[in-house]
């Protein structure tokens, strides 16, 4: 949670009536559990929104129910090493905003915490597409080579292999995306295991699109079949506190890096 | 199993007038319009997708998807967007669905519809697989 940020985390639908309700952070700056599991009693509760928290209102939504996210399960939180995690269904579950031009920066930092079930597909962790066919990009693993990718463009660049049912903490750095430029992706994950591909950029992104959690906000496809606990994007590199905020997350959903 | 429906034009209603009204009615079996907040009113089921053409839209479906069914429920609307049932799936669809506390979206997909998988989808144009270089 930032500290500066006061709304709520996140807006869920319960399934048994589509009631809405936001559910915000308890006093230890947690996901709001008790209120979360009062609403959804025993059914299940899905994320219709996952809220900015940058100020920028760049909030995620999904308005189609069989398309949300769950996050409570007959009565119980989903959770992911003892956290709240939102789980996507591998089949047609995304969150996506309005506008935004998050992405389509030529330099980038996006991390992500995230877990897939399988590694026999390909499957979507985050995207910021564009209108047009060739400038969006995406993080998604083809197979169980995670890649770097330009949205409705056929190239992009595979990173590291990475292991099925397994909680990941991926920071990457992106340079030089737009037209003409040598683009640079370094991936860590979980701090370390270094991977970095190089490429020449496509065509600059013109105008907004949807960025997306989960799945392809440009195509509506390629849903992650897993879990995503944390999201931050920032348009630009920020190399001196990548550990800083690597311990951060770390330290928060306790896991090793 | 999860795929899509291909929607096609009835009458007045466009590909995609039809399949965006026939969400928007399967929404309102489980929060009928009388009872809706205001966030409701554009509350939908199943994903509706374009084909590059920009004439044939789609219904993004999951057969299993569970619909819980207000006391409220009314199925008149829903009916005559979904042309294909037979009078004798409509008469079972109703008793169904309204005797029912929830119900699969399966079981109310017309004997004549067709869902069709990622496969096909791809094989006849309606978005691409995202590639990367080997």
């Amino acid at each position: 949670m930032r500290t500066a940020y006061t709304g709520s985390a996140i807006r869920v639908r319960r399934s048994s009536d589509n009631t809405e309700q936001d559910i915000g952070f308890n006093v230890f700056g947690e996901l709001d559990t008790v209120s979360l599991l009062a609403f959804a009693g025993a059914g299940d509760a899905f994320v219709k929104t996952w809220y900015d928290q940058s100020g920028n209102s760049n909030d995620a939504t999904q308005t189609t129910t069989a398309n949300q996210p769950k996050i409570v399960s007959s009565g119980a939180v989903i959770v992911e090493n003892g956290k709240p995690a939102v789980e996507f269904d591998g089949s047609n579950d995304g969150l996506l905003t309005s506008g935004t031009t998050l992405m389509h920066e030529s330099d980038y930092t996006a991390i992500f915490l995230a877990r897939t079930n399988n590694v026999t597909s390909t499957k979507i962790f985050i995207s910021g597409g564009s209108s047009g066919t060739k400038e969006g990009r995406v993080f998604f693993h083809l197979n169980d080579r995670l890649t770097q990718g330009f949205l409705g463009a056929s190239t992009g660049s595979n990173l590291q292999t990475i292991t099925a049912n397994t909680q990941n903490l991926y920071y990457t750095e992106n340079t030089g995306f737009h037209t003409g430029e040598t683009y640079e992706t370094k991936v860590y994950i979980d701090g370390g295991n270094l991977a970095t591909a190089t490429g020449t950029g496509l065509t600059s992104p013109t105008g907004t699109s949807a960025f997306a959690i989960g799945i392809n906000g440009h195509l509506n496809s390629g849903t992650l079949d897993g879990k995503i606990q944390e999201t931050i994007i920032y348009p630009s590199v920020i190399t001196a506190n990548r550990t800083g905020i690597e311990t951060n997350i770390a330290t928060f959903y306790d896991i090793t890096i | 199993m999860n795929g899509y429906i291909i929607v096609l034009p009835e009458g007045t209603l466009t590909s995609e007038h039809r399949a965006k009204a026939i969400t928007r009615e399967l929404y309102n079996i489980t929060a009928p319009l009388v009872t809706q907040e205001p966030y409701q009113k554009d509350g939908t089921v199943f994903g509706v997708i374009e084909h590059p053409d920009g004439i044939q839209f789609a219904l993004q479906v999951d057969t299993e998807y569970n619909i819980p069914v207000s006391p409220m429920a009314t199925l008149e609307k829903l009916i005559t967007l979904m042309l294909e049932l037979s009078e004798a799936e409509i008469r079972q669809l109703s008793s169904y669905v309204l005797n029912s506390q929830s119900f699969p979206f399966g079981a109310i997909v017309p004997s004549t519809t067709t869902v069709r998988d990622q496969a096909y989808m791809i094989e006849h144009g309606w978005f691409p697989e995202p590639e990367t270089d080997e």
